[in-house]
């Protein structure tokens, strides 16, 4: 079985500032470091944290604030969120 | 990160504030009352209740109230609640996420009006914005994006590797992190930046 960290995006910057991040916003960025995947949908984020619905809003929320977190539009009309330092 | 205590406890803390105003008030009703009476005492009562209701008065009280150290307790207000309040009153809600104005316009660059239609239609349907309001009426945001200058616009908003990377709508289920490989690789973040002999 591959080891979990092969599906992170390795040499991320967040994670030199790891200890500055609660455990909530930490396992978001963790999730949203996927390796293949740039741009994450709110469903996804939250079946891959496990963060309550309410925990997941007001994390993405406080991540965008720090300005490490930023959204845009899928291509079938989600919100997408990504880690800035990823997608520009 | 708030839990149901926490939530618990502030609206305990908000009803308890209620409850003191009303007091307040109360009392100030009363010494008015009083004045009819006996005019110097109400003087007196109402000069040591303006000494009470004295804002820097009232925080140190609050302080008090509250359990914390005041410096605590007032950089709380200013770092965490505050931004947070402002950014709520500052913004809008999609889909149950708090974005602040310059959020939601990032959000919206780039994008063409015919696009921005859709994606509002979209989030309707999926009750993800709140009822009430056409599109028409905020289609005017996206004349700020018609107004970019051709260049400007051309890059704005999202760009081309969200069309060229994949996005996880379609991952397969094998692909994505279940929420224990997300707490492995946490604790192993955790070892690798905690200092030697911890």
């Amino acid at each position: 079985m591959p080891d979990a960290n092969d599906k992170i995006a390795p040499n991320l910057k967040w994670m030199a500032e790891f200890s500055t991040f609660d455990e909530a916003e930490q396992k978001l960025l963790i999730a949203l470091s996927h390796q293949k995947y740039k741009w994450r949908t709110k469903d996804r984020l939250a079946a891959a944290t496990g963060l309550t619905a309410e925990d997941l809003n007001k994390t993405l929320e406080e991540l965008m604030r720090r300005n490490v977190v930023r959204t845009s539009i899928s291509r079938n009309k989600n919100i997408i969120f990504g880690l800035r330092e990823r997608v520009g | 990160m708030e839990t149901a205590n926490q939530r618990h406890t502030q609206r305990q803390g908000i009803w308890h504030a209620a409850c003191w105003g009303v007091a307040l008030t109360a009392l100030l009703g009363g010494f008015t009352l009083l004045g009819h009476y006996n005019e110097s005492l109400a003087r007196h009562l109402l000069e040591i209740l303006k000494l009470l209701i004295d804002p820097a008065t009232l925080l140190i009280l609050a302080a008090i109230y509250f359990r914390k150290p005041l410096a605590a307790f007032v950089g709380t207000i200013f770092s965490d609640h505050l931004p947070r309040l402002m950014n709520r009153l500052d913004g809008i809600s999609i889909g149950g996420v708090n974005f602040s104005f310059s959020q939601a316009r990032e959000l919206i660059q780039g994008t063409t009006e015919e696009e921005f239609r859709q994606l509002v239609s979209a989030l309707r349907e999926q009750g993800q914005l709140p009822a009430g309001g056409e599109v028409d009426e905020i289609a005017d945001d996206t004349a700020a994006t018609r107004d970019l200058p051709a260049a400007r616009r051309a890059t704005a908003g999202v760009p081309d590797d969200a069309e060229e990377e994949a996005e996880d709508e379609a991952a397969l289920p094998e692909d994505e992190l279940k929420p224990e490989e997300v707490s492995a690789i946490l604790a192993q973040i955790r070892a690798a930046s905690s200092p030697p002999g911890n």
